[in-house]
């Protein structure tokens, strides 16, 4: 009997999509506390980024409390956050997936950040069904994995495509560098997708540089090639902690041209250095998006610095997921799923739906980096 | 030809640096005949000392000149000098009577704890830090190969300092001393020398040497964290082993091999150029175990 009861709510929610049923318990299903997993690197070399997550979340929790919880239906949910904190290696964020799903029992995960630990830890939420809304993980695999694996920020092919367009069409650069990390599945998947569409685009890549991983620091014999190529660009996919020593050996080594970051790149720290100055990079979200203003003043005001694409992220995948357990008025992994799916919202960075892939059609933001500490919005491409 | 010759060059610049970390780790296997797997987080130590030294007491390098940052650095340097001396004392003397496994995992611990304990206080924190430029950095270029002024200067002092220490080992009582207990350690206390004193001289020396490299691998890469200096750490110590640890000549030499070997590797097949030189060590192991310029010995850690 509770098996019929079960697939007809089950066709139900297919129907009304915005609608969710019960589920077999048959009672109200939301909890007065839900609890939602936070995973991201906390420490380590990408601790910047750890900084940028919770911030976001201080500014959702104050939120929160100003409003006096999280309005589902016709009572107020206290959100309790569980952080985990990956240390950017895969197998770590494995284990903190196993804790939030087996000890901490939560019902949705944000994060990670990182593509390479999304690749290994989806595997776990996806196998117990459980939803995850990565925040800045652009690797297009990431949501290949299930149905339950969601993400906030645009792919890496999109990425890709947009940088490489730009050097193509705005700049009218007819070659270019790549200097990417190995070790790093954004990074390689970057590269990838920027050598591909820079080279539908009539461009040519000179010299194509890969090194093995983030404990390298010397990139002096790969920069020797790629000055002896002589591009009109490089473009440098790799994480923040290493675009500074990537940039003074540019540098040093007497190479002027210009260089091209992607998302990774939206730092406070990184825009006050000298050897960053003039860079162009990709990103989710700029301060100067109109519909941004109103995150960017009350994070700046909550937490003393300024948002970056990683903050913005993780705002926003919180922000859909409150969305969907608002829509479906269930914690169940399947209903969640489904509501998630369904988004349709207005967001900081601009107007968010998701496509068959689980990926949100959003705009990508074009910056450059123009002063000490400034960071310039340029202009915005779009989706279509 | 002018692309090898500046890949050489490249190649003695990040060889010069594994060279002056390799010191310390062949000095104190020499001595007392233990891996001191902390060894790199000296050099870490002593970024950070002369970071904060830099920026909290003097304000940011524009106002020091180079007299001063010299200064600087050996203060900051007798610092985790001495630092070097506590931990050997707290570490590692108490399993001076234990086979040397324990006190290499002592050493082991002493790392993994050092890196936790710099990123956990929090004026220091897990954010990478830029490094004050302390040197004007020029390049100099002779005929086609550019070399950086700074890189001048490290492989310079890698050099004098190998013969400085060469000079104090063979020619002064501390040296001879400390050749003497790294001959024998029971049969020299017999003959009244002091081997706390002595393991503590190596200790400071080995702890001074890295803060020195760590602030120039700073000025040429210049990202402080608390994790900096594991691979460096690596490098060095198989650098020690592949030049023949326990002999500071090998260790120069070995660092110099390596930093080579890596760069040209890197110009050839960069993915697997930072995993080579392991494969290096390996084949050097098999067949001239002691290192390239070591003695052979019945037994080794």
């Amino acid at each position: 009997m509770k098996k019929v009861f079960a697939l007809v709510l089950a066709l139900v929610m297919i129907v009304a999509l915005a609608a969710c049923g019960s589920g077999s318990s048959g009672s109200s299903s939301v909890p007065d506390t839900i609890k939602v997993g936070v995973m991201g690197t906390m420490t380590g070399e990408q601790a910047e980024d750890g900084k940028n997550i919770q911030g976001a979340i201080a500014l959702i929790q104050q939120e929160l409390d100003a409003a006096g919880g999280l309005q589902v239906g016709d009572k107020k949910v206290k959100v309790e956050f569980i952080f985990g904190d990956t240390e950017a290696k895969p197998e770590q964020a494995v284990n903190v997936m196993q804790k939030f799903l087996n000890q901490d029992k939560v019902i949705a995960v944000i994060g990670p950040n990182n593509s390479s630990d999304c690749l290994s830890s989806y595997e776990v939420s996806q196998a117990a069904g459980v939803p995850a809304i990565a925040s800045t993980a652009t690797n297009v695999r990431v949501t290949a994995i299930g149905d339950y694996c969601f993400r906030a920020c645009f792919i890496d092919p999109f990425q890709g495509l947009c940088m490489a367009n730009y050097a193509l069409n705005e700049c009218g650069y007819k070659t270019a560098a790549v200097l990417s990390n190995q070790g790093d599945a954004y990074s390689t998947g970057l590269m990838e997708s920027f050598v591909q569409a820079f080279e539908a685009g009539g461009g040519k890549i000179v010299a194509n540089e890969v090194f093995a991983g983030t404990d390298v620091k010397d990139y002096n014999a790969q920069l020797t090639k790629i000055k002896n190529a002589n591009p009109d660009c490089i473009f440098i996919p790799n994480q923040n902690n290493m675009v500074i020593n990537m940039c003074k050996q540019i540098l040093d080594m007497g190479i002027t041209c210009q260089l091209f970051g992607c998302d990774s790149w939206d730092y406070d720290f990184l825009a006050k250095e000298e050897v960053t100055q003039g860079a162009i990079y990709t990103s989710g979200y700029a301060k100067d998006i109109t519909t941004a203003k109103d995150f960017y003043d009350s994070f700046v005001a909550l937490n003393g610095f300024e948002p970056g694409f990683p903050s913005a992220m993780t705002y926003e995948a919180t922000k859909i997921l409150f969305n969907a357990i608002q829509n479906c008025q269930s914690v169940d992994g399947a209903a969640l799923r489904d509501a998630i799916a369904a988004t349709d919202m207005d967001l900081p960075c601009g107007h968010l739906s998701f496509d068959a892939d689980r990926n949100p059609v959003k705009d990508c933001a074009i910056i450059q980096i123009t002063g000490i500490g400034e960071r310039t919005y340029l202009t915005s491409v779009s989706a279509s | 030809m002018a692309n090898f010759l500046q890949l050489l060059v490249y190649g003695f610049q990040l060889g010069s640096i594994y060279a002056l970390l390799a010191i310390g780790y062949s000095m104190v296997f020499g001595i007392i005949k233990m891996i001191n797997m902390a060894h790199c987080d000296f050099l870490m130590m002593g970024c950070y000392i002369v970071y904060f030294l830099v920026t909290v007491v003097f304000g940011g390098a524009e106002l020091i000149g180079p007299a001063v940052a010299l200064l600087i650095i050996l203060l900051g340097s007798s610092a985790i000098g001495m630092v070097g001396v506590g931990i050997e004392r707290v570490a590692y003397r108490p399993l001076r009577k234990r086979p040397t496994i324990m006190c290499m995992i002592s050493a082991i611990g002493v790392s993994i704890f050092t890196q936790n304990l710099f990123r956990a206080l929090p004026f220091i924190g897990p954010t990478p830090r830029y490094f004050p430029v302390l040197i004007e950095d020029f390049t100099v270029n002779v005929g086609p190969v550019g070399i950086s002024f700074t890189r001048i200067i490290t492989i310079i002092l890698a050099i004098i300092i190998m013969l400085i220490l060469w000079y104090v080992i063979e020619n002064t009582k501390i040296g001879m001393q400390m050749r003497a207990v790294s001959n024998d350690k029971d049969a020299a206390s017999l003959m009244g020398v002091n081997i706390n004193r002595v393991i503590s001289a190596t200790f400071f020396i080995g702890a001074f040497l890295a803060a020195v490299s760590g602030t120039f691998y700073a000025t040429a890469y210049p990202v402080v964290q608390p994790t900096m200096a594991v691979a460096l750490g690596n490098k060095a110590f198989i650098a020690a082993v592949v030049g023949g640890i326990g002999d500071i000549r090998g260790a120069v030499l070995g660092g110099f091999v390596i930093g080579i070997t890596e760069i040209l590797i890197t110009s050839v097949w960069s993915a697997i150029a930072y995993g080579f030189c392991f494969l290096v060590l390996i084949i050097i192991l098999l067949f001239k175990p002691e290192g390239l310029l070591g003695k052979p010995m019945t037994e080794k850690v």
